[in-house]
């Protein structure tokens, strides 16, 4: 592809790779309700609607709630919309997330990770996005930066494929509000990807329809059936299109991204920017002759429960680092994980950790820690705390 | 039997979705209030005496529709430029606005729109009724009656002794007060529409009351008080007439007056004698009966003039006798406690000259004694009726001193009255619709903003002038700025509020206009939250 000549490199905090990837996304209409540490991706957007930069109208609304319900609304009515938010905002918006996959809105969303409260914490962790899986949203974790801008061009594109709306999450402060060096590319290319935006139901003056009628017992198992045979059709458009990216920008992502893990014995397994620092950890392991890679789960909804049985059947041991908890049971990656599992062949035992919660820090050390508890252990544990003070 | 519910999954649309129409599903019956648009009025229409359609002219002013605001002004004042310039506007002082920041500066609106509109208005009306109206006396109310009769379709003829018609307007007010040309364009509509004048006879003595009434289908008499009044001590015959000194300067002349003069007087004409001095070059002290703070509020914006041109009075005070010594006037004055002259506070004081202002009477001399009754006349004062068929009363002939637009509404009022006697109708006096007060007005969508000033001349100018207008009043700019900042009370301008918030899109939009559709409407309220000036009320479906 020659045009990728014309891109250019910036240095962006991932808050402004989510815009400049809207708008590369020619986005025509956004609403948000400001919060930390999503607001610059919302205030960046307002700045470029309101210099002409970006075409599109920015609905200013009270809360969340309102925001959602409007992109909601625009999407059904044939607009490519938008919506930014983090963890209480997204609780907020609880109600409306069902309602967009039941409408069958391909609305893109971004979640800056952050804490619930209380106690009122702001930095990263993954419990807010991961409580919306049962919503029906497309979930996709991000890395980097430049993975982010990418992630937010290719979840307009699956979404309008499937008509299912989608999450872009991205970790507070250490993507939001870090600067990376990150690819722009030029708008044709990105036009050439990404086509206009088009519903088959879109709200048609001509002909009048009310979008989310009302289904009896009769047909509503039709309706659920249909958004689950979506999700499943968005496992394989996540791969035509990561594919085409590929071919077109020269960058590849998959539903899980495989570290050093050719023969590997034991997997680390975890998503987010912290897969970032589990790499230089194994790296260091490795030089040491351990025989361990990561597997880093970027495509959360559809769950790619093949991808992982090929991944992770016949190793030793796995390891999953949840920056997340669900209350009562265990890290949500690592329960999705033992559920992918279950019936495949050479299952390995599969050990919980929880770690970095509201935003603590999990350095190398911590992983390489994490490598030498699991490689110990004899019995998996549904949750092996990490750092935790008792 | 065909399954009832047989779509496949594969067969549903994408989204659910209702193709039909939710129109079967009349949500109306879940109301128990319903939203009323309601034609209501603003506190400035309702404290004016003749109810000029305020908010209604405003709007259409904002809307840069000017003939449109000229016509509904004219429907209840036929001479905004004359009000514009001379009433004391009780408009202003309960406008709502007013208690938000300060009050819409409707008088000079007015002044501008009759300004805008004044050499073209006066059309004949389109069918004559065949009826004939003899109107006694050009003044202020007569010209009033005569346009209300006249586009009501009769005809109209006014008898006037003056050699024009105004009155009291034309041959006393001063020209920076009123320019003539002002009042000539005036009457000048007034003949364009046909109303035929006949000047310079007196009824009673040019041709009898009698020979009238039975010429005509009706009679107005609109004679005015145009008597001065002259109080009665010793020496009074030594003053001269205020009035006198008002219409020689009005015709042009200059008499020369220097010194300490004083005015005698009760009302507008003193303060109106004393400034014509004050240009003229004297010194002039108004005495006054009553004390500074019960100067009526319809005399309030002449004595502000007066005092700022530095006119200086004698509150409470009357004058008990009057003398002439070394060609000075000596000028016996005493404490008034508003009923009798308090004792020993007699004092004298020296003037140049002492002139006579006091207020007209009536003069009904030429009436029979049927309709008269001590010195006044027997008439209702709304529809003028008297106890002679035919014949009507209006203006200050009954009322007395008046300001100026409650002598326009007599006009006006009493025109209905005839009008509806030549129909063989019965009169019903208007009714007022609700005024809306200040706590329904939605202050959010109303930006603060001060009142835009009015252009005038400093005192220090005005001294120096009798011709010179004093209030130069708006540009079209300054108007438009200041009618932007009207709440509208009660006057749904179709804002659109209302449409844009209705949830359930049950306002309508008919003919550039709000209307509820209340098969639907839920009576949610939130329309008559929203309306910015309190135009939709909720109203109970039936009690609980």
């Amino acid at each position: 592809m020659k045009l990728i000549e014309k891109s250019q490199y910036t240095v962006l905090k991932g808050n402004y790779a989510v815009a400049y990837g809207v708008k590369l996304a020619r986005v025509e209409v956004i609403s948000a309700y400001p919060i930390t540490p999503q607001t610059t991706i919302s205030e960046k957007l307002a700045d470029m609607t309101a210099t002409g930069e970006l075409k599109a109208r920015f609905i200013t609304v009270e809360s969340e709630h309102s925001a959602i319900s409007a992109v909601i609304a625009s999407s059904l009515a044939g607009a490519r919309s938008f919506t930014a938010t983090a963890s209480q905002g997204l609780a907020l918006m609880h109600e409306m997330l069902h309602w967009a996959t039941g409408a069958r809105a391909p609305v893109v969303m971004v979640n800056v990770n952050r804490a619930l409260a209380p106690s009122w914490n702001i930095w990263t962790e993954q419990t807010d996005s991961l409580a919306q899986r049962d919503t029906g949203w497309l979930q996709i974790y991000n890395e980097s930066n430049q993975e982010v801008l990418d992630t937010t061009i290719l979840a307009f594109k699956i979404a309008e494929r499937v008509y299912l709306p989608t999450m872009v999450v991205l970790d507070a402060f250490i993507l939001s509000h870090t600067s990376e060096p990150v690819e722009i590319y030029p708008q044709e290319l990105v036009d050439e990807f990404l086509p206009p935006y088009e519903h088959p139901n879109a709200i048609n003056f001509d002909d009048p329809r009310a979008i989310g009628a009302f289904a009896r017992p009769d047909y509503y198992m039709e309706f659920r059936y249909n958004i689950q045979k979506a999700h499943e059709e968005a496992l394989r458009v996540f791969k035509e299109e990561t594919e085409l990216f590929a071919e077109m920008f020269g960058r590849k992502y998959d539903t899980v991204e495989e570290f050093m893990l050719d023969d590997a014995d034991y997997v680390l397994v975890l998503a987010g920017s912290t897969a970032t620092t589990a790499k230089y950890a194994v790296a260091q392991l490795r030089e040491r002759g351990e025989k361990v890679g990561v597997m880093r789960i970027k495509l959360f909804r559809p769950f790619p429960v093949e991808d992982v049985r090929r991944v992770l059947s016949g190793r030793k041991k796995v390891a999953v680092i949840d920056r997340n908890l669900s209350f009562g049971h265990s890290g949500i990656f690592y329960m999705e994980t033992k559920a992918a599992m279950y019936g495949a062949k050479d299952r390995p035992p599969i050990f919980g950790y929880v770690a970095g919660l509201g935003g603590r820090d999990i350095r190398p050390q911590d992983i390489i820690d994490i490598y030498e508890d699991m490689k110990r252990r004899e019995e998996p544990e549904n949750i092996i705390w990490k750092g935790v003070r008792v | 039997m065909a399954k009832k519910y047989d779509f496949k999954a594969s067969e549903l649309p994408i989204s659910p979705m209702t193709l039909t129409t939710t129109l079967e599903n009349p949500t109306g019956g879940w109301r128990s209030f319903k939203p009323v648009i309601k034609n209501k009025t603003a506190p400035c229409t309702a404290t004016c005496p003749t109810k000029v359609l305020i908010p209604h002219f405003i709007d259409s002013l904002v809307k840069g529709d000017l003939d449109m605001a000229a016509n509904l002004l004219h429907r209840n004042n036929p001479f905004p430029s004359i009000t514009g310039r001379l009433c004391h506007a009780p408009c202003e002082l309960p406008c709502n606005r007013g208690k938000y920041d300060e009050p819409i500066s409707i008088k000079q609106l007015e002044r501008f729109v009759g300004d805008y509109y004044l050499d073209r208005k006066g059309k004949p009306p389109r069918r004559e009724t065949g009826k004939r109206v003899a109107i006694v006396g050009g003044g202020l109310a007569g010209m009033s009656a005569a346009y209300y009769l006249r586009s009501k379709g009769h005809e109209v003829v006014i008898y006037d002794r003056n050699p024009n018609l105004g009155g009291y307007l034309r041959y006393y007010v001063p020209e920076y007060r009123l320019p003539l040309a002002v009042l000539d364009a005036e009457v000048g509509a007034l003949e364009r529409m046909g109303v035929k004048f006949v000047l310079n006879t007196e009824v009673g003595r040019d041709i009898g009351f009698e020979e009238l009434k039975e010429k005509y289908d009706a009679v107005i008499l609109a004679h005015g008080s145009s008597i001065p009044y002259t109080p009665d001590f010793p020496g009074v015959d030594l003053l001269k007439s205020g009035w006198d000194l008002m219409k020689e300067v009005r015709e042009g002349a200059r008499p020369k007056v220097s010194g300490k003069v004083a005015v005698l007087g009760n009302g507008y004409t003193a303060f109106e004698v004393a400034r014509v001095l004050r240009r003229l070059g004297a010194d002039p002290f108004v005495v006054y009966p009553t004390a500074k703070i019960r100067i009526p509020f319809s005399d309030r914006e002449i004595f502000t003039l007066a005092e700022e041109e530095g006119v200086k009075f004698f509150f409470a005070k009357v004058p008990l006798k009057a003398d002439r010594r070394d060609g000075k006037v000596i000028l016996t004055v005493a404490e008034w406690d508003g009923k009798a002259v308090v004792p020993a506070t007699e004092r004298e004081m020296e003037f140049e000259e002492v002139f006579l202002a006091y207020e007209g009477t009536a003069d009904h001399g030429f009436l029979p004694d049927t309709i008269r009754s001590n010195g006044t006349l027997k008439a209702d004062r709304r529809s003028g009726e008297t106890p002679l068929e035919g014949v009507f009363v209006a203006g200050e002939s009954v009322s007395g001193p008046s300001p100026v637009v409650n002598v326009i509404y007599s006009g006006r009022s009493v025109a209905a009255a005839v009008d509806a006697y030549l129909r063989g109708r019965t009169y019903t006096p208007e009714n007022m619709p609700e005024v809306v007060g200040y706590e329904r007005i939605v202050t959010d969508y109303f930006p603060k903003a001060p009142r835009v000033p009015e252009m005038r001349l400093s005192p220090a100018e005005r001294i120096h002038s009798l011709t010179r207008e004093e209030v130069l009043g708006y540009t079209q700019e300054l108007a438009m700025k200041e009618a932007e900042r009207c709440f509208n009370c009660g006057f749904c301008n179709a804002c659109g509020n209302c449409y844009v918030f209705c949830p359930d899109y049950t306002i309508k939009w008919v003919h550039g206009r709000p209307k509820v559709d209340y098969e639907y409407c839920k009576g949610c309220g939130v329309c008559s939250e929203e309306c910015p000036r309190g135009v939709i009320d909720m109203v109970k479906e039936r009690e609980f």
